[in-house]
C-alpha cells in the first residue's frame, strides 16, 4: 500500500472515496459511451479495471471494491451479459490487486504492472467462464489469444498514466497529515 | 557670448530667409527652401513616428484598460459562441447527410417499413458484440427484428425495454445467419467470432469460392428476410480432409463508426428461444 508515497492516511480515507466516486462514474461512462473502437490489436481497454486496480494499489482494497461496485453497475446497465457478471469478474480481479499489498515486492516499480497483468488475466478468465455459464459460449483459447492477451498489453500501457494521474491527484487534493504540538 | 551686432546679422538673415520663403510661396513656384528642409526632416519624422507609435499606443491602452478588457471579454464570448455554432452546424450537416442516405434507402426499398434509431451505448466489454438503441417496445420494436443500415445487415434486436432495445451484432460469437454467395448461389452459415469478425461455414468443398464474393442473407430459418447484404469474402479456408470449406467475411457495415441505424418493422422473425 502507498508504494509511491504516503498519500493516504486514516483521516483522508473518506475524502479519497468522495474523490473517487465522480472519477469512477466518469471512467465507467467513458467506457460505455465513448470508447467504441478497438484501440490496439482489436480490443478496447477496460478502463474501469485499470482505474480500480490503480486505486487499490495507491489506497486500499476496500475503497477499490466500493468504487469498482459503483463503476461496475454503470457498465452492467449497458452490458448484454447477465447482471452481475462484470461485478463478479471485477471483484475477483481486485482480489488479485489486493495481493499486491501483501507481497514481497512491496514498493517495487514493477508491482503495478505485475498486478494489472494478473488482474486482467483473472478478469478475463472469470468473464469467459461466467458468460459460458449464461449461454454465451466462448472458446477459451480464442478468448485468451484474441482478447485477454491484447487487453493485458493495452492495460500495461495504460497503467502508468492512470496510476500517475491518481498519485498526482492524491498529492494535490489530500494534504499530508501533520503533527500538531 | 555673441556681440549684439552678430545677433542683428543673424536676425536679419532669418528675416530675409522668411521673406524669400514668402516670395517663393506667393509666386506659386517651387520652394527650394521648403524642399531642402523637407528632405532633411521627413526621414527624421518617420523614424520618430515609428518609435513613438508603440509608446503612444501603450499610453492610449493604459487609458482604456477597462474598456479594452470589456471588449476582449465580449469578443471572447462571441468567438466561443461562433465556434459552438460552427460545431453545431457541422453536426447538423453530418446528421442531414446520414438521414438523406437513410431516406434514399427507404425509397429504394418501399416494401420495407423502416424505423430510424440512434445508438446510445455499446457493450463495455470485448467479449460480446451488442449495442443499445433509443427505440423500444413503445415504438413497436420486438425481439428478433432485423437491424440494418443502407450498406447492409447489422444484427437483430435481442432485448426490448419500454424506450430502448439491445441489438446483437452479426459479429457476436452467439450470432448465426443463413446466407448464400451471390455469384455462385452457394449456401452456408455466417457466424460471428471473437475479435469482431465474421466467418461463413459449411460451404461444400465442391463449390468455388472467390475472394471478393458478396454474401447475402438466404432467408432460410426465418430469422432474416432474403437478400440483405452481409459482407464480402476476404479469405477462403480450404482443407482437403474437411467436409466443408469456410471463408472469412468483411462485414458490409462497421458498427463502431455508426451513430444511427434502421429497424425493419414489417418482418416477423421466426420466434427465437429466450436467451
Amino acid at each position: 500500500m502507498y508504494s509511491d508515497g504516503d498519500v493516504s492516511t486514516n483521516k483522508t480515507v473518506a475524502i479519497g472515496v468522495y474523490l473517487g466516486i465522480p472519477l469512477v462514474f466518469l471512467v465507467a461512462l467513458s467506457q460505455t459511451a465513448l470508447i467504441h473502437d478497438a484501440w490496439l490489436l482489436g480490443v478496447r481497454p477496460n478502463l474501469l479495471l485499470v482505474f480500480t486496480v490503480a486505486w487499490v494499489l495507491l489506497r486500499d482494497v476496500r475503497q477499490g471494491i466500493i468504487l469498482g461496485m459503483i463503476g461496475g453497475i454503470v457498465l452492467e446497465v449497458n452490458s448484454a451479459a447477465t447482471f452481475g457478471s462484470i461485478l463478479l469478474a471485477l471483484s475477483a480481479a481486485l482480489g488479485v490487486a489486493a495481493l499486491g499489498e501483501i507481497n514481497a515486492f512491496q514498493g517495487a516499480w514493477f508491482l503495478k504492472y505485475l498486478v494489472i497483468a494478473g488482474a486482467t488475466l483473472v478478469y478475463g478468465l472469470v468473464s469467459v467462464t461466467l458468460l459460458g455459464l449464461m449461454g454465451h459460449w466462448l472458446p477459451l483459447g480464442a478468448a485468451l489469444v484474441r482478447i485477454i492477451l491484447p487487453e493485458m498489453l493495452l492495460h500495461l500501457l495504460l497503467m502508468m498514466p492512470v496510476y500517475g494521474l491518481l498519485l498526482w491527484l492524491g498529492r494535490r487534493l489530500e494534504p499530508r497529515a501533520v503533527e500538531l504540538d | 557670448m555673441k556681440a549684439p551686432r552678430q545677433w542683428s546679422i543673424i536676425i536679419i538673415l532669418v528675416l530675409l530667409l522668411i521673406l524669400a520663403w514668402l516670395v517663393f510661396d506667393s509666386l506659386g513656384a517651387q520652394n527650394p527652401l521648403r524642399d531642402g528642409l523637407s528632405q532633411v526632416i521627413s526621414p527624421l519624422q518617420l523614424v520618430t513616428k515609428r518609435a513613438w507609435e508603440p509608446i503612444s499606443g501603450l499610453f492610449a491602452g493604459v487609458g482604456r484598460v477597462s474598456e479594452l478588457r470589456r471588449e476582449n471579454e465580449s469578443l471572447r464570448a462571441e468567438v466561443a459562441e461562433l465556434r459552438t455554432q460552427v460545431i453545431l452546424l457541422h453536426e447538423a450537416q453530418i446528421e442531414n447527410e446520414d438521414l438523406r442516405r437513410q431516406l434514399d434507402f427507404k425509397s429504394a426499398v418501399p416494401n420495407y417499413q423502416l424505423l430510424s434509431a440512434e445508438i446510445i451505448g455499446h457493450d463495455p466489454g470485448n467479449y460480446l458484440q451488442y449495442f443499445t438503441i433509443d427505440r423500444g417496445a413503445d415504438d413497436g420494436l420486438r425481439r428478433g427484428m432485423p437491424v440494418l443500415t443502407e450498406a447492409g445487415l447489422l444484427g437483430r434486436i435481442s432485448k426490448v425495454s419500454k424506450n430502448a432495445a439491445q441489438v446483437m451484432l452479426l459479429t457476436d460469437p452467439s450470432s448465426s445467419v443463413s446466407a448464400f454467395i451471390q455469384r455462385s448461389r452457394t449456401t452456408g452459415l455466417v457466424q460471428g467470432y471473437l475479435g469482431h469478425g465474421l466467418v461463413m461455414r459449411y460451404i461444400p468443398q465442391s463449390e468455388t469460392v472467390v475472394v471478393g464474393d458478396v454474401v447475402l442473407t438466404s432467408g432460410l430459418g426465418g430469422s432474416f428476410p432474403k437478400r440483405l447484404v452481409i459482407g464480402q469474402i476476404t479469405e477462403v479456408h480450404r482443407d482437403d480432409v474437411e467436409m466443408f470449406q469456410s471463408a472469412t467475411i468483411a462485414p458490409s457495415v462497421d458498427p463502431h463508426s455508426l451513430e444511427s441505424v434502421m429497424v425493419l418493422l414489417n418482418f416477423d422473425p421466426f420466434e427465437l428461444p429466450e436467451e
